[in-house]
């Protein structure tokens, strides 16, 4: 059956056991296809979009859904359509940013403790508990606050968040992998920590920190437009997802559709992360890889 | 004995980290622009009353001296007294903290109540119409941007239909909304473990063997497949402890209910600075006791997890 | 048996052997926290009608005097028989914030004064249309070099815990203000008080370090209360102010973040109070608000959702009351940034706003274009303006001022502080595109907002920001003096417009000891055409203050200083 159903892609050459856990994961695919869509919108909108997503006519303000503004106008008389895509595009390079960083050095941070053990590991630990213990969305509050709002700033205060979890991931499995052969091998060739860590452990655990990075860029994109909802979001006149939610939450009695739009495309690029992220780990971890066959 | 040792150390665990998030949170704050005098005494006040608010709290001290202040307190569990209601903090917080226990208890019983029979009745019809149904429930759940499913219920059941009051705990029916709200993202993960184990449990010798005997199937899975399925739903919902609370920080923002989480967000935005360190205190202090009572639970169940429990 | 057979499979888990444990273990989780929540919840929904109760009785038992003790204390029958005169009616108030204090001295928000009001009152208040009546006083002389108020005291006034009005609560409540060892944010207005005698039984004199005109003004914020009753309450004031006024309404019940309730006082002064008891329900949510004033949850709701008012205005059920507030919202202009040093080009961006259209689009016509610089109901207020819509002329003053290209300016804002503060902003930052200035918008949370318009010359980062002006006092030497005054640049007044006219401030002076109410006003309507012309800000609008009610309810009025007259309103 697999084979009939691939072989189109067999005879381009292309064929092979990744790409059949892809294509065989509906969820995955559904999550492939409604991000790119958004990401294809989000990209072309200012080209295509009759409509500045800045400026308004307000004589136009907060009408409803038509053919003319297919989502509507907002409530300075702007293109609700054209100000989604843009928001969507803005939350979607917070959340890659954001993520990114806070992957980064989460995973340094955790490699360097799974490593390195003893008390650098029990000190840097405690720090993950302690962050850990306060829900993130209030660090990053206090983060915004103190750095004042801007992109750049909500990208740190995500990262920050993020820290923790992958600094515990990341230590456990080093803690698996470091006592495997190789690298004891390595060790005895009197290789410098340094160059273990990054050359050898690193590259054999990335794959985790990468299907992880994937679903938590869901989390940070609903992260993000939480704190534009509190309005700590990014500056206007840009629009960003989650502060256009919580802008129009001023309007829910005279103009429903501005929460409404927003809120379903942010869903959607969540939702997608999501089962992006869990078919990436499916396909990534070896384990799972075992038990799919 | 080996039991309280584990006990011991994991006690000391919490007062760790429960001190470096008070002193972390200490100096988050003091970093922020921004003077409580100021905003209490309004803008237009003249220097000299700013001056005499910051000494009646203490803010003119210099930070350190702030600091340890502010920990000796801590020892003594005197968590100091609110800038803008000149109350003690603790009490405060006694105020709120029953307001978020009871949206967090109606929330996990929501998700529980409906996460377990969902999961489970989608395991035991897999592949079916209502399996995928609450398959993508699940991807949803977890996908769900928590003050847009808040905004949208009011929408609809405040707004529009006019059944349920939108916020504000005055009422008794007030908490339906914030707990369906705060539920949801809870109820996710509890139905796909639920479905998860009972998919791994079916598939167990015992329960065709059960089958094989002739057992009513009804019979099987409340019998077998219930009782063994239930423990890594525990374990996820130890987990969500957690998470429910820092889902109430966002919920109870958009339904105005005066529980912890929107008194932290209201202090940070009034520079409350001991109500904000003295609501985290409690709440990574309640976080920390959490993750010790299910590790506790466990350790106590299964002997095997002491050992391992390092991690 | 069967477990042990299978527990190869499980090993890592150990699942099987554990299933009735793990059972009771989510049942003991759930318990836990169910449990905890009904141990805490004192006053939370779950048991929120039996702990009302309880704190009815404690609170009117522990606090009330012996005269009154015997009638409220006891059952509900006979709470009925002393209210006889009463309509027996309550009125159910919906209002956006919560009180931080109920210390009638540590007010800071005009709602929750409102609801002070009705408890505690001052010797003067401001009438709806601006002039100051007597209440607790019953006349005043002010000394020739403008340094002693004289004031004589209505006879007969008896406090809710039965002490006498008379001049040594006034001495009392005065130095109460003053004492440092009591939160009391609005100090700033009493610090000229030198001190306080009193002459006899109902005759007061304070005397003022130097001459202040708007001392009348100043006394419609202290609102006298009583010294024993205060004493004895010690700290719990904040929490429990009972028996310390003199108003129609007695303190009953508070609980935090729900609601406040008054019932009437049967000994006041002033005939018997129409309702007998008023709830002051706390719902921050404007649209819910509205939802419970729709469903009969509430009989009037203070601001209800701008976006709302035409449709609310269309139903027979419900009436919409709004007045001009004295709450001025402005751009301020730091005059002396770069090109913001012209007044040429602080007029222009004055002429490119159309303040009609952002009135009626973003305000939902809640609001009323700035023709001055004071408000109406002020004393001194003279219409000068407003600044007509006229880009053409703002691009000509521009090029006039060599800079007919524009140039880049910084406007910022708080966010959420103000009615549609944000869009306002954004909107003007859109006019002002339009005659050619490159406009940054820049939000920020309120503390950091107070912080930076608040920074001193040097170190400043002030272009233009969005600000609103309402004084505790509606006097007209609070609009203007810390505004406007050289003296006053921040962070010692409020001058941050860093304007600085010596001509201007001669009549601020001027204006801050003349006491006839007629020279005044002639100081303050010239000061008006020189900042006026000046134009240290872009004149927005005078916002609204709005309630809506149930149309069972007749004759609310409203004061512009954003309060409701409650005492006054009728029902049915």
């Amino acid at each position: 059956m697999m084979e009939i159903k691939f072989g189109w892609l067999k005879k381009l050459g292309i064929y092979n056991d990744k790409i059949i856990m892809i294509t065989s994961s509906r969820t995955g695919m559904f999550g492939l296809a409604s991000l790119s869509s958004i990401v294809f919108l989000s990209l072309i909108v200012d080209l295509v979009s009759p409509y500045n997503p800045i400026k308004g006519n307000l004589a136009q303000a907060l009408k409803p859904p038509s053919l003319e503004h297919i989502f509507g106008t907002d409530e300075l008389g702007r293109d609700l359509f054209t100000r989604t895509f843009v928001g969507a595009r803005t939350s979607l390079l917070i959340a890659l940013l954001g993520t990114g960083l806070g992957a980064s050095i989460g995973t340094v941070l955790g490699l360097i403790a799974g490593y390195l053990g003893g008390a650098v590991d029990y000190s840097l630990m405690r720090v993950a508990d302690a962050l850990l213990s306060i829900p993130s969305i209030l660090i990053a509050i206090a983060l915004v606050a103190i750095l004042g709002p801007s992109t750049t700033n909500i990208i740190i205060s995500i990262s920050f968040g993020l820290i923790p979890s992958f600094m515990r991931l990341t230590r456990g499995v080093v803690v698996q992998v470091k006592n495997m052969e190789y690298i004891i091998a390595a060790k005895l060739l009197g290789l410098s920590n340094f160059r273990i860590m990054f050359k050898h452990v690193l590259p054999n655990i990335s794959y985790i920190s990468i299907s992880q990075f994937t679903l938590e860029l869901g989390g940070s994109i609903l992260m993000a437009s939480g704190l534009g909802f509190l309005g700590l979001g990014v500056q206007p006149p840009y629009p960003e997802l989650g502060t256009m939610i919580g802008t129009a939450k001023n309007y829910i009695g005279v103009a429903p559709y501005l929460i409404l739009f927003p809120g379903i495309v942010l869903l959607l690029l969540a939702l997608s992360f999501n089962l992006l992220g869990n078919m990436l780990r499916d396909i990534m971890d070896p384990t799972s890889r075992v038990n799919m066959k | 004995m080996a039991a309280i040792g584990f006990f011991g150390k994991r006690l000391i665990g919490v007062a760790v980290v429960v001190i470096s998030v008070s002193i972390f949170m200490f100096v988050l704050l003091r970093s922020i622009p921004g003077d409580p005098a100021r905003l209490l005494a309004g803008f237009d006040a003249p220097p000299e009353v700013v001056e005499q608010i910051k000494e009646r709290y203490g803010l003119n001290d210099p930070l350190p001296v702030q600091l340890i202040k502010y920990l000796e307190n801590l020892f003594t569990l005197n968590l100091g007294t609110s800038v803008r209601t000149d109350s003690p903090v603790i009490v405060e917080i006694l105020h709120r903290l029953p307001y978020t226990l009871y949206l967090s208890a109606a929330a996990l019983f929501i998700a529980v109540a409906i996460g377990v029979p969902l999961g489970a009745y989608a395991a035991l019809k897999k592949d079916s119409p209502i399996d995928y149904f609450v398959t993508a429930l699940i991807s949803v759940g977890t996908a769900m941007p928590t003050f847009w499913l808040g905004l949208m219920l009011i929408l609809l059941f405040s707004v529009q239909l006019k059944l349920l009051p939108a916020g504000g705990a005055g009422n008794p029916s007030s908490i339906i909304l914030p707990a369906i709200t705060l539920s949801l993202p809870v109820m996710a993960p509890i139905a796909k473990t639920t479905r998860f184990t009972f998919l791994e449990v079916l598939k167990e010798d015992f329960v065709k063997l059960a089958v094989a005997k002739g057992l009513r199937r009804k019979t099987v899975i409340f019998k077998h497949v219930m009782k063994n399925a239930m423990v890594p739903v525990v374990t996820v919902l130890g987990l969500q402890l957690g998470n429910l609370m820092k889902g109430a920080v966002i919920t109870e923002t958009v339904f105005a209910w005066p529980g912890i989480g929107r008194l932290v967000v209201d202090s940070i935005f009034a520079r409350d600075y001991p109500m904000v360190q003295g609501a985290i205190f409690v709440l990574a202090l309640i976080y920390a006791l959490i993750n010790l009572a299910v590790d506790s639970l466990y350790a106590a169940i299964d002997p095997r997890i002491r050992l391992g429990g390092a991690s | 048996m069967k477990t042990s057979k299978r527990k190869s499979t499980y090993n890592q888990t150990g699942f099987r052997s554990l299933s009735t444990t793990s059972v009771l273990a989510l049942v003991v989780l759930v318990a836990i926290v169910i449990a905890a929540a009904l141990l805490f919840a004192k006053g939370s929904p779950a048991t929120q009608t039996t702990s009302t109760q309880q704190t009815t009785i404690q609170t009117t038992s522990t606090t009330k005097p012996p005269s009154s003790t015997t009638s409220q204390q006891t059952t509900s029958m006979q709470q009925t028989t002393t209210q006889q005169a009463t309509s027996g009616k309550t009125l159910r108030v919906g209002i956006g914030v919560d009180a931080d204090t109920l210390d009638p001295a540590g007010q800071t928000t005009t709602t929750i004064s409102n609801i002070i009001r009705l408890i505690a009152q001052p010797l003067f208040i401001t009438s709806p249309n601006g002039t100051i009546v007597p209440v607790l006083a019953d006349s005043y002389n002010v000394s020739s070099n403008g340094t002693v108020y004289t004031i004589k005291l209505k006879k007969g006034i008896k406090f809710q815990d039965g002490e006498p009005l008379n001049s040594e609560a006034v001495k009392f409540t005065l130095e109460r203000i003053l004492d440092p060892n009591v939160k009391v944010p609005s100090r700033g207005n009493f610090l000229l008080i030198d001190h306080v005698e009193a002459v006899d039984e109902y005759t007061v004199n304070i005397y003022l370090k130097k001459p202040f005109a708007p001392f009348l003004g100043v006394l419609t914020s202290a609102y006298i209360i009583a010294p024993n009753a205060t004493k004895q309450l010690g700290d719990k004031i904040a929490n429990n102010p009972a028996g310390i006024g003199t108003g129609p309404y007695m303190f009953k019940e508070w609980v935090k973040g729900d609601h406040i309730t008054l019932v009437a006082n049967p000994n006041y002064w002033n005939g018997t109070p129409y309702f007998s008891q008023m709830i002051f329900k706390v719902v921050p949510d404007a649209s819910t608000r509205e939802a419970m004033l729709l469903s009969g949850d509430l009989d009037l709701i203070i601001q209800p959702p701008p976006s709302d008012l035409a449709s609310l205005s269309s139903r027979g059920d419900v009436k919409v009351s709004w007045t001009i507030s004295t709450r001025e919202m402005y751009i301020g202009i730091n005059t002396q940034y770069g090109p913001l040093n012209d007044t040429r080009v602080r007029q222009a961006l004055n002429y490119a706003i159309d303040k009609d259209s952002l009135i009626k689009y973003v305000l939902f016509g809640l609001g009323s274009p700035e023709d001055s610089i004071l408000p109406p109901f002020v004393l001194g207020h003279i219409a000068v303006g407003p600044y007509q819509y006229d880009p053409q002329k703002a691009k000509q003053l521009l090029a006039q001022a060599g800079y007919p290209n524009g140039f880049s300016v910084t406007l910022i804002t708080p966010n959420g502080r103000y009615l549609f503060d944000t869009q306002v902003a954004e909107t003007i930052a859109q006019y002002l595109r339009d005659i050619g200035i490159q406009v940054n918008v820049r939000t920020y949370d309120w503390p950091t907002y107070v912080s930076t318009i608040l920074a001193p010359l040097n170190k400043t980062e002030l272009q233009l920001f969005l600000l609103g002006w309402s004084p505790s006092v509606p006097d007209p030497y609070f609009y203007t003096f810390q505004l406007f005054h050289s003296s006053q640049f921040t962070p010692n007044g409020f001058n941050n417009f860093f304007y600085n006219n010596t001509e201007a401030d001669k009549l601020l002076e001027l204006g801050a000891t003349t006491t006839d109410p007629q020279l005044r006003a002639q100081i303050y309507q010239n000061l008006t055409k020189i900042v006026w012309n000046d134009a240290p800000m872009i004149f927005l609008y005078y916002q609204g203050f709005v309630v809506a009610y149930r149309s069972t309810l007749s004759n609310v009025v409203l004061f512009p200083y954003e309060m409701v007259d409650f005492a006054s309103i009728r029902m049915g």
